[in-house]
């Protein structure tokens, strides 16, 4: 059993992570988490803070690439998705699902419809 | 005609600033992710602006340790709030700025300090910071001038208490060595401050001693103090007794100082007396 516990974003970075594959690195883990965060916008930096985390806490290792002339001779930093990281991906994946069984029971299939979904109860 | 040159990459100058801000241990990934995503410099300036500050906060909490802040934070003010003369805010803004400089330092750090002169170095800087730091929330908040007024007596406070957190950051970082090249194990760094200590008190007594006969001197013959000092050579005066003051502290500063430069000599002429005792 994992320890470690994960937050909404750190959850939503390590799937960016695990979709990417290969090709996980800053500038894409950006695009794929703004995707999955929409419509709320989020800074390339809190990207950076969050994987460095990650890093710390053992769910992701990072490794330079060769330098590229696209991006002005720089490398980039890949990650790569751990053990421990898929295994608190899992957890945390469960307890959404298990949120989102509960809603759909409460609310019907109109939850995921957001033009035909409406709080039950308005100020 | 020659072909416009399209921009591909952001200009020099902003890229040149980005590069200085960004901690260099994160400087290659960053300034290529934001290279890559480049459109305009406006663009890249915002882009600029909304990641630094994350990668540079990241960095810290990677490179310090909090309890390590805190005691060192507590020996500043401690060090900044003793002396009866200086007020609480100068204390607060030493603190302040010692406490940043000290994260910043080891977050831009690239190469692990050497031993036992990179040490020194960061007491150094981290205390000459909170010098800094403190005269000047006297100055702009005081409306004083530092010099002609009671304030000298004031600066010479400060800087001594600049020297106690020198004597004091310097003990700490020895102790409790972390990722420092070169480290002797704690015994060994424990035994260094002892000969640290021997060195500082051969050096300060006698510089003490001497400083207290020459002010009894120039008291005798009116030139620090009595009717001797007029408003003419009041200013003269003041310096002196500056310096005399000082000399004591200087002393241990310069012993400590000469001890982390040349930790062999500091511990051979040690070992050497001790031996031929």
């Amino acid at each position: 059993m994992n320890q470690a516990s994960i937050g909404q974003f750190e959850q939503v970075v390590l799937t960016a992570v695990l979709a990417l594959g290969d090709n996980a690195y800053g500038v894409t883990i950006h695009g794929h988490v703004e995707q999955l965060s929409q419509p709320k916008r989020v800074s390339l930096g809190a990207v950076y803070a969050t994987l460095d985390r990650l890093e710390d806490k053992g769910f992701v290792t990072s490794w330079l690439s060769e330098p590229t002339a696209e991006r002005g001779g720089r490398s980039k930093r890949h990650y790569r998705l751990e053990a421990a990281g898929e295994l608190a991906l899992h957890e945390s994946a469960m307890a959404a699902k298990r949120i989102c069984d509960t809603v759909e029971r409460f609310w019907g299939a109109n939850a995921w419809n957001p033009r035909k979904w409406k709080p039950a109860r308005q100020h | 005609m020659e072909p416009k040159k399209v921009e591909t990459g952001p200009p020099a100058l902003i890229e040149a600033v980005v590069r200085l801000l960004t901690p260099p241990a994160c400087r290659e990934h960053v300034l290529g992710d934001l290279w890559e995503r480049y459109k305009s410099p406006r663009q890249y300036l915002k882009d600029a602006m909304r990641t630094v500050p994350f990668v540079i906060v990241s960095r810290i909490r990677r490179t310090s340790s909090a309890p390590l802040l805190a005691f060192q934070a507590l020996i500043v003010f401690a060090t900044f709030a003793g002396p009866p003369l200086m007020p609480i805010r100068t204390a607060v803004s030493a603190t302040v700025a010692a406490v940043a400089i000290l994260a910043l330092r080891q977050a831009y750090r690239v190469d692990a300090p050497s031993w036992p002169k990179g040490l020194a170095m960061d007491a150094l800087t981290v205390s000459l910071g909170a010098v800094l730091f403190s005269i000047l929330s006297v100055v702009l908040f005081s409306k004083l001038s530092v010099i002609g007024t009671r304030v000298d007596i004031w600066l010479v406070s400060a800087l001594d208490c600049g020297a106690g957190a020198f004597v004091l950051l310097f003990c700490t970082k020895v102790l409790w060595a972390t990722d420092v090249a070169g480290c002797p194990p704690l015994r060994r760094r424990v035994v260094y401050l002892a000969a640290c200590a021997a060195w500082a008190t051969v050096i300060a007594v006698p510089v003490s001693m001497f400083a207290g006969f020459a002010a009894g001197v120039l008291m005798e013959n009116h030139i620090i103090g009595g009717p001797g000092v007029t408003p003419e050579n009041v200013l003269f005066a003041q310096a002196v007794v500056a310096v005399m003051s000082f000399a004591p502290t200087a002393a241990v500063i310069g012993a400590m100082s000469l001890c982390a430069a040349r930790p062999r000599l500091a511990f051979g002429v040690l070992q050497k007396t001790a031996s031929a005792r």
